[in-house]
């Protein structure tokens, strides 16, 4: 009897499942070893595939070839993202948390570039850092700064705009939002026990605020680098389209140039079995990393 | 327990504020005032915080001159269908991760959890073939359909919620006759309201913002949402890859403002969500 | 939360199987009907194109008004009130011609369409595209109606554009204007340096000396850049040209040397050395001609309709000369996609176009000479703004100097290399780098294509 309750149990629960059970077969896990088989290919979308052995594999691995050169470019984009994304919410954090009066007001300021679309910021940040007519190497001059970078167009100061352009995107804001609400939680008996001490403002937060939102930080840290592949290719797309000469080409978008522009899907389709892996194995490291700091029960 | 706080302080603390405050909504004003110029106006130098004749024929001539209200359209259709989607399938799927016992529900979650992380891209090729094979490409379709099978990152914050509700409410329904999915509609789901409302606010502003998936899978202007729409919009006649910035401007400003009129209203219900991802128990 | 390698290991077998599954399952229907393609689209379109395609064998019928509906792409952004669709259907009022306009890149979202089997009737291709179509069966032979018809006569294309068409086995498209490269300079800011305007045999060098001349500085600050940077790839390929490269040999293969070299070290010195045209991404925003920031500019001849309304006085010449006078040509050619159900009304629409009225009206759309050269003699296509251009005699050089060459190659790699040259340009390349190693990485991408 408590056996047969028990399978009814197990049917229903998997009832219940079905959806997302389709859904992962059809629209995640067949994909992806569709494209771990097409990777071996060497096929233009419009014919038939033909077998390519390993030749996709080889042809991504040679020196100079674009795919290393795209590793590359999605590292950087990693860390600077991540980078930039904590230091910026926890700040925004820490000035929501002071006691002033407004805070509703300047959180929504700090909140509302998040929720515009990338598309939109990528526009406006196009006008912004236009070398000779841009407002910024304009205000730049007027502070009598002699440099005038040619932002989007320097391969050092390409990576500056996009941690500029970081601040505002969605990641960052959502971070702020997760910081705000953990740097309430901090219990105010070790901010008055600091203040006893004669902490000053530098020495509360290094001594008590950091080592209670530890966590969260690490936290950050793993949905933000999870999540800059997904956005890389929002952001970079319509801001930079890979240049300038491919040094922002991250792999996202040497996927869809490869796919959608050159139609060969063989070379595509390794640079997203690639991909996968790296996610993979970022996930499993980040994992074991965060089980202590993350509870999902 | 409150210091009184030195005035200097107090000022400080301020000027802080408004100084990151200006920083951060500089973007959203700069949009709007270039909404305003003339198309030479744009690339005047020096650049003027403000045009001196305000163009809001701009805004006229993006809404009647091409094809806003139709993107707009298109993209309410994704958010419309979608968020109806998710909201059914995600939640029936988080029902019985969080609230039955079975066979495999760790094995199951932790599938969820690593699906999560899978970037859209990885999976674009072969997503492209099937919907090929089904006659879906150029329609809106290949966006619409996947959401009914339950997305990932909204299952879990179902779950994370379910789980929040107490058992012994089940055990309550379940001797009042009721079956397991009565159980999941008749008490679950009305208790479940504010992250119905929380996903609905989050599955609204991705699908606002959702470049990659219409970028690949609608090409005809009349089915394009709001982004790609953007993205092509506006050339200057003759001169294809010469862009109306003005327009592009003023067209920029239209897609701004629903998002942050949500947050206005739903700012409460999405701080729940995003706070949701995993942080407490 | 417990996640152990042996439950991973399990659950990739498990992914496996599914995909093989989906993989049976799915892989026969390929190529099979695209029945309901649009089913989305008719739920929002509000019944508007009745006839939305779905390319099937049969015959499908024809909306009610009798119209048949034929969707024709191109990346210009245009609406039915156009010159040329407004004429064709006046004179074909059975018909009705749905515009699809693709400004952003345009091969690109083409080629998805066609793959995707959702292609427009009629498509405008690309020089790279109509062989590639031809060959894998998208597009149709057209050798019959051509013989059939009395409004197309191939023999009056110009020599360039005819050889173009035979790259094919056979006709699959039809070339519709064409198109090269000008230098365009502002009279105004000549006269007021008083520099000797540009003539048709200008060479690199008179170029660089009147830059010289037209550049004002105010400090450090350029004020007035004496020539923009190239902001249209294809600009880079001219020069190439110019300076004695062949580009692309008969094999179709690049062919890029001394004369490259030459190119990129004229451009190094012209951006970083003179500094009489700013760096590359500064025409990201605005066109500096046209603000009137630059006195020279290298673009398409389909410019001189953006410059209608300039306020200073402008002329084009043809682009100066290295070691040999050198233009690209660019053209597009209407094909019928195979999946249209309606190749019979495609059909009548590409032969007005072609006829003496559509060319026409074509070039006085776009600015462009019909490639039919009687019809280009009768100068359709000039279109003068108020303060130019007057030197019409600058456009017999796409006849004697003009090729088509980088156009035939894929546009992704193409336009990547463009964007390599400008790296050299902001320190990012050597030459060498450029020579050595990237294009022949750019040769090994094309030859990875099938």
């Amino acid at each position: 009897m408590q056996k047969v309750k028990g399978i009814k149990n197990n049917l229903s629960a998997y009832g219940f499942l079905s959806p997302w059970f389709i859904g992962f077969v059809l629209f995640i896990g067949g994909p992806i070893i569709a494209s771990i088989v097409l990777s071996f290919t060497r096929w233009n979308l419009l014919g038939t595939p033909e077998f390519f052995g390993l030749q996709n594999y080889v042809n991504m691995f040679m020196p100079g070839s674009g795919f290393l050169n795209s590793l590359r470019a999605t590292l950087f984009y990693t860390v600077i993202s991540v980078t930039v994304s904590v230091f910026a919410s926890l700040f925004m954090a820490v000035l929501l948390n002071f006691r002033v009066k407004f805070r509703g007001i300047f959180q929504f300021c700090f909140f509302a570039p998040a929720v515009m679309p990338t598309v939109a910021l990528a526009f406006v940040f196009q006008l912004i850092f236009n070398q000779h007519m841009g407002i910024l190497n304009y205000g730049l001059s007027r502070l009598g700064i002699a440099i005038q970078p040619n932002w989007l167009n320097d391969p050092f100061w390409v990576w500056v705009s996009m941690g500029i352009v970081t601040v505002f995107t969605y990641s960052t804001g959502q971070m702020m939002l997760i910081f705000n609400a953990a740097l309430k939680d901090v219990p105010q008996a070790q901010y008055e026990a600091a203040d006893v001490e004669g902490a000053n403002f530098f020495q509360r937060f290094w001594h008590v605020t950091i080592p209670n939102i530890s966590p969260i930080i690490l936290f950050n840290v793993v949905v933000g680098t999870v999540n800059s592949f997904n956005t890389a290719f929002s952001i970079v797309f319509p801001l930079t389209n890979g240049g300038p000469a491919n040094e922002t080409m991250v792999l996202s978008l040497e996927l869809y140039n490869s796919a959608f522009g050159m139609f060969n899907m063989g070379h595509a389709s390794a640079v997203a079995t690639v991909l996968f892996v790296i996610v993979a194995i970022v996930g499993a490291l980040q994992f074991r990393l965060s089980k202590k700091a993350v509870h999902y029960d | 327990m409150n210091r009184k706080k030195p005035i200097w302080v107090s000022c400080l603390q301020y000027a802080l504020l408004i100084t990151v405050a200006l920083f951060m909504i500089f973007p959203i004003f700069w949009i709007f005032s270039n909404s305003l110029r003339t198309l030479p106006g744009i690339s005047h130098f020096p650049p003027r915080l403000l045009p001196e004749e305000l163009m809001f024929e701009n805004y006229v001539e993006v809404l009647r001159g091409s094809n806003a209200l139709i993107y707009f359209r298109n993209t309410m259709i994704l958010i419309v269908a979608n968020t109806v989607g998710t909201l059914i399938s995600s939640s029936f799927v988080a029902y019985p991760l969080a609230r039955m016992n079975f066979k495999g529900r760790n094995f199951v979650f932790a599938l969820i959890i690593a699906t999560m992380m899978v970037p859209a891209v990885t999976t674009i090729i072969p997503q492209f073939i099937i919907f090929r094979t089904l006659g879906w490409l150029d329609s809106l379709w290949p966006m619409i359909v996947p959401g009914f099978f339950a997305f990932p990152y909204n299952v879990f914050l179902f779950r994370q919620f379910f789980m929040t509700i107490p058992k012994e409410l089940d055990e309550a329904a379940k001797m009042d006759g009721c079956n397991k999915l009565q159980v999941f509609t008749v008490m679950i789901v009305p208790l479940a309201k504010p992250i119905f409302i929380t996903v609905t606010v989050l599955s609204s502003i991705w699908w606002w913002n959702e470049l990659f998936l219409p970028l690949i899978y609608v090409q005809s202007h009349h089915l394009r949402p709001l982004t790609t729409g953007a993205l092509a919009g506006f050339r200057v006649p003759g001169s294809p890859h010469m862009i109306q910035w003005n327009l592009q401007m003023a067209m920029a400003t239209l897609m701004i403002i629903p998002p942050m009129i949500l947050y206005l209203v739903a700012s409460k219900h999405l701080v729940q969500g995003i706070k949701a991802t995993g942080l407490k128990d | 939360m417990k996640f152990s390698m042996k439950k991973f290991v399990v659950l990739l077998v498990v992914m496996a199987m599914m995909a093989m599954i989906v993989a049976c399952a799915g892989g026969n229907n390929n190529g099979g009907e695209n029945n309901q393609a649009d089913i989305a689209a008719d739920v929002v379109d509000e019944g508007d194109d009745a006839g939305d395609e779905e390319p099937t064998e049969e015959v499908v019928e024809t909306p009610s008004g009798d119209q048949v509906v034929i969707r024709f792409s191109m990346w210009d952004t245009v609406d039915e009130t156009v010159n040329f669709i407004q004429a064709f259907h006046d004179a074909n009022p059975d018909i009705r011609i749905e515009l699809v306009n693709i400004p952003e890149d345009y091969s690109t979202v083409i080629n998805t369409m066609v793959a995707g089997g959702t292609a427009p009737d009629v498509i405008l291709a690309w020089e790279v595209d109509m062989p590639r179509f031809a060959a894998n069966g998208a597009i149709i032979p057209l050798d019959d109606k051509v013989a059939a018809s009395d409004l197309v006569d191939v023999h009056d294309f110009m020599p360039a554009v005819s050889e173009l068409a035979e790259i094919t086995d056979g006709i699959f498209g039809i070339p519709w204007v064409y198109a090269g490269h000008f230098l365009y300079f502002n009279i105004d800011m000549f006269e007021e340096a008083g520099v000797a305007l540009p003539t048709d045999d200008w060479t690199w060098e008179d170029m660089e000396a009147a830059a010289e001349a037209l550049t004002i500085r105010d400090g450090d600050n350029v004020t007035q850049w004496g020539l923009t940077a190239i902001d249209f790839g294809g600009i880079w390929y001219s020069m190439i040209g110019q300076a004695g490269d062949s580009i692309i040999d008969n094999d179709m293969n690049l062919s890029m040397d001394a004369g490259l070299r030459r190119t990129l070290e004229f451009q190094y010195r012209m951006t970083n050395e003179l500094q009489v045209q700013p760096q590359p991404g500064a025409g990201a925003v605005g066109d500096m001609f046209a603000a009137e920031m630059a006195a020279m500019t290298r673009q398409g001849n389909w410019f001189i309709p953006a410059y209608t309304d300039a306020s200073f006085r402008w002329d084009i010449v043809p682009l100066p000369q290295d070691a040999r006078q050198f233009t690209n040509l660019h053209t597009g050619f209407f094909t019928i996609s195979a999946d249209s159900p309606h190749q019979e009304e495609a059909w009548r629409f590409v032969e007005f176009m072609m006829s003496h009225e559509g060319q026409t009206l074509l070039s006085e759309f776009s600015a462009n000479p019909s490639a039919m050269m009687s019809v280009a003699a009768e100068g359709a296509f000039q279109v003068p703004g108020e303060h130019g251009p007057s030197n019409w005699g600058a456009f017999d050089y796409f006849n004697t100097s003009g090729e088509f060459t980088f156009v035939l190659l894929n546009s992704t790699v193409t336009g990547n290399l463009v964007d390599q040259f400008n790296a050299v340009l902001l320190g990012m390349n050597t030459i060498d780098e450029v020579i050595d190693t990237i294009v022949p990485n750019a040769q090994r991408e094309l030859d990875a294509l099938q």
